[in-house]
């Protein structure tokens, strides 16, 4: 069975048009994947490509229009979520978020928030919940005595580690990254795919993987999902669409990634190329 | 990327007064008169020579003198005694505006805010409206019905202040709620009253602080004014409101000391309040994450 | 750096202080680098490697109370002594600036035409004229419906066609330098591309000297000439772009090349220890010492001047003695 199941997710709003009536943004237009326990799964896509807003979704942060939404066989109920539901979706489906300087509270120090977790969804007794903490700094590669640092004394990387070990903290069966590692340097965002791979190693959780990088979707993802403007115009494992793309999109993506050899091409040129084939 | 130390955010308005950090020696010392101020006031029966209301004709309008630090009004009453006293009600009724108004008017804004949707649209227009009625108008309304004195101006202040710092409130916590944390409380299943409570309070707690001690600032101003036109407190109590006004004739007469003494002290709460308010501003704008 | 003619920008011992929380804290250690007329110079590096404040200090729009030091010539004239009216003239039409969010750059209550039509209108009075230049910009970044654009407002744009704006209107200016501060970072890939092709053509046809800082290494080594990776607040490698990315020879331009993640196969990264640090933050001896794989003794204590070594610049006491490591190391990394 698997652990998440998307059917035909649609999610539209109204806003208004240019000439002054409503009209209608479709930002997810029937998008449907299943995710296997354990397994890593990317959500590929530029901007407007309604890839965060299926990952939202997933998590319970927004609602769609339409579309299911199955956690290991279970339906998640449509409309504003009440606490009771909140809670045990919570132990099912985690998230990290992108900006590493919002996703934590500024006011509370990393050992903190990570007990809140702990407090709030197992019986453990002080010294357990403090080994606990302890455990899953060391797990995402923090020291101790970063454990009573605030946010604002912590670096971007670091404070995606704490993030991470806040997420796991609740032993989810799946982990939300939503382009998780974006915002970070180079050399650090390379600690951190390290980090997830360990961690998906060591745990077997499995992942939800938004990203807009392919090369990045590469080093964590054994599949993925591209999607354009709310749809998915391809999927497959991701090997086999670096290597072999099937969608003219995918192509375009590819193609315009920097390398070795590569030249930065205008429109006009790659339409003509394409033209003349 | 270099970690910038987290910038202290000062707790609500009365006990943080003597703990503001920062090395601002001008906001240390606003903080040490005002606190000088108020103990005057709680200690004014031990501080005070003679009765506040005792009236002595035979010494009426005296000047100052060694005996009458600020000389005597027209019944003949100490003036510096009443001035003491006086400070006792000047400042309870602006403490109880804004404790009261800061309470109600954080609740509502926090609540709306996490509810969101329709029923914050709807709050966000009721307290517009509200905010439109200017505040010494509600009071003046609240007084013709229900009688002048200490407890209607209170409590129809507390009505006109609480919309201003509601919205305030309101503006910070929407920007608080919409970031990535609260988001992340959200998916770990922690009940709405923790994360209202526990995560978006402590965030806006420094706008708060600020917007507080600026209505404490206004609300002594209001009530001052009512009281001036008489619809304070009625003899024989008396606030400073009402020895400015009572010592109008007097100045007239070329005895200032009454009137001046009485809103030397209120100008003199007032710019230090507004100075330490100001900074708790600047403060909570700045606040670096 | 080209020989024969006179670099067109010229550093010379860089260093720049600026006041935070009252104090100073350095930024930039020692930079110095030229640019020739035409050429693409890359700066790329990663938080703190003070890219963006060199940009600034080149146009001279360093925050206030920044301390600055060294010398900084354009065509020959030091930037510093230019008088209110020269500054102006420098910022209006000698070097243009693009920035990372064009939105934050232009005012959202007036036209894209009011806007592109600013600096124009300042140096003549026929609007018909600076309207066809305008329109004829736009045009050649791509926005061909340039005539309706002109009464659009910035909302109405995407990012990617707003930082074609951006461009058109840094080149209507005429400069002869073009600093490019992260101009495509907040774009899509797609979009990239376009921008820093368009980038690169007008360069090209226009003879434009260009500053292209980023912190993509890949992006760099594809447009620029020559790349100058900065870490804390000093050049550790200045070398032609293919050199460097082909064979660098400071360890950390070769941390940085190893730890990107590959297009081609998933593995483990190769990554740098800690975190990327401020200028202000290294301590004495090489900026780079607390992360350095081969780091000694000396690094510790004594800064390493930048020095000439098969034609790159690098500042590392070690850098003979590491070449073939690093060149290992390298093309383990970069075989694609």
């Amino acid at each position: 069975m698997s652990l998440l199941e998307v059917r035909d997710l649609r999610k539209s709003f109204a806003v208004k048009g240019e000439s002054g009536g409503t009209e209608e943004l479709i930002a997810v237009d029937g998008v449907s994947f299943s995710l296997a326990p354990g397994a890593t799964l990317a959500l590929v896509g530029e901007s407007g490509s309604g890839k965060t807003t299926v990952a939202r979704i997933v998590a319970g942060l927004e609602t769609g229009t339409s579309g299911e939404v199955i956690v290991d066989g279970v339906a998640r109920p449509p409309g504003r979520q009440s606490r009771k539901s909140r809670k045990k979706f919570a132990r099912d489906i985690q998230m990290v978020f992108q900006d590493p300087y919002a996703s934590l509270d500024p006011t509370q120090s990393v050992r903190s928030s990570i007990a809140e977790v702990l407090r709030e969804h197992f019986d453990y007794d002080k010294g357990r919940r403090s080994d606990r903490v302890a455990e899953l700094l060391d797990q995402v590669g923090l020291d101790k005595r970063q454990g009573d640092a605030r946010p604002g004394n912590l670096s971007g990387g670091q404070r995606q580690r704490v993030a991470i070990a806040r997420a796991l903290a609740v032993e989810p069966q799946l982990l939300i990254l939503d382009e998780a590692v974006s915002a970070l340097d180079v050399s650090v965002q390379a600690q951190v795919i390290n980090l997830l791979v360990d961690i998906r190693a060591e745990l077997g959780v499995a992942f939800l993987f938004v990203s807009h990088d392919l090369a990045v979707v590469r080093q964590v993802c054994t599949d993925c999902v591209v999607m354009r403007r709310g749809a998915i115009v391809e999927r497959g494992s991701t090997d086999a669409i670096l290597k072999s793309p099937s969608s003219a999109y995918t192509k375009e993506l590819i193609a315009a990634i920097p390398r070795p050899g590569w030249r930065a091409r205008r429109r006009a040129e790659i339409a003509a190329e394409v033209a003349g084939h | 990327m270099s970690a910038t130390p987290e910038i202290p955010v000062a707790g609500h308005v009365v006990t943080s007064r003597l703990r503001i950090r920062g090395g601002d020696t001008l906001i240390a010392i606003s903080a040490a008169i005002l606190a000088v101020i108020v103990l005057v006031a709680i200690l004014a029966p031990l501080l005070a020579p003679y009765e506040p209301n005792q009236t002595d004709i035979l010494h009426a309008s005296l000047p100052p003198s060694s005996s009458h630090l600020l000389g005597t009004d027209e019944l003949g009453r100490d003036i510096f005694s009443r001035l003491l006293y006086g400070a006792r009600l000047s400042l309870l009724g602006p403490t109880i505006i804004t404790v009261l108004a800061v309470f109600l008017g954080t609740l509502t804004a926090i609540y709306s805010v996490w509810i969101g949707g329709r029923f914050d649209a709807a709050v966000a227009r009721g307290l517009d409206i509200l905010f439109a009625f200017p505040s010494l108008l509600i009071a003046i309304i609240a007084v013709s019905i229900f009688g002048a004195g200490f407890v209607a101006p209170v409590l129809a202040l507390v009505i006109a202040y609480l919309p201003y710092i509601a919205r305030v409130v309101r503006s910070v916590a929407l920007r608080e709620r919409n970031l990535a944390y609260i988001d992340s409380c959200r998916m770990m299943g922690f009940s709405g009253i923790r994360i209202c409570g526990r995560h978006i309070l402590p965030n806006v707690r420094g706008m708060i602080a600020a917007q507080g001690t600026i209505s404490f600032a206004s609300a002594l101003l209001d009530l001052a004014a009512l009281s001036f036109i008489g619809l304070g407190p009625q003899p024989p109590t008396s606030d400073w409101g009402s020895m400015v006004s009572e010592g109008s004739n007097e100045l007239l007469n070329g005895a200032p000391a009454q009137s001046l003494a009485a809103s030397g002290a209120i100008v003199l709460t007032v710019v230090l309040v507004n100075l330490i308010g100001e900074r708790l501003a600047t403060r909570a704008a700045r606040v670096v994450r | 750096m080209s020989e024969g003619r006179r670099p067109l920008l010229r550093i010379e011992h860089l260093q720049v202080d600026l006041p935070v929380a009252q104090e100073m804290r350095r930024v930039i250690h020692d930079v110095s680098l030229t640019v020739a007329p035409g050429e693409v110079l890359g700066i790329v590096g990663e938080s703190g490697s003070g890219k963006s404040m060199t940009a600034r200090a080149v146009m001279s729009l360093l925050p206030d109370g920044a301390r600055v030091e060294g010398r900084l010539d354009f065509d020959g004239r030091p930037v510093a002594e230019l008088d209110v009216k020269d500054l102006r003239r420098y910022r209006a039409d000698d070097v243009a600036m693009i920035y990372q969010d064009p939105r934050a750059h232009m005012n959202p209550l007036r036209t894209i035409g009011s806007f592109l039509l600013e600096g124009p209108l300042e140096r003549t009075k026929a609007k018909a004229d600076a309207v066809a230049r305008v329109v004829k910009t736009l045009k050649e970044v791509g926005i061909d419906d340039a005539e309706r654009r002109l009464h659009q407002y910035p909302h109405q744009l995407s990012g990617g066609l707003l930082q074609r704006v951006m461009i058109a209107a840094a080149l209507v200016a005429e400069p002869r330098l073009i600093l490019a501060d992260e101009p495509t970072t907040a774009l899509d890939v797609t979009t990239q591309q376009e921008v820093i092709a368009i980038l690169a053509e007008q360069c090209r046809d226009r003879e434009l000297a260009m500053v292209l800082i980023t912190h993509d290494l890949d992006l760099a080594a594809a447009v620029a000439d020559r790349i100058a990776v900065m870490y804390a607040g000093v050049i550790v490698e200045d070398a032609p772009a293919e050199s460097l990315y082909g064979g660098p020879r400071h360890p950390y331009t070769a941390g940085l090349l190893a730890s990107r993640p590959h297009l081609d196969r998933a593995a483990r990264l190769q990554t740098i220890p800690g975190r990327p640090v401020s200028a202000y933050e290294a301590g004495p001896g090489c900026v780079f010492a607390s992360r350095c794989p081969f780091v000694e003794e000396e690094a510790k204590v004594v800064r390493p001047r930048p020095r000439e070594l098969d034609g790159h610049i690098v500042a590392c006491h070690r850098a003979e003695d590491l070449r073939e490591e690093l060149r290992t190391r390298s093309e383990e990394a970069t075989s694609a």
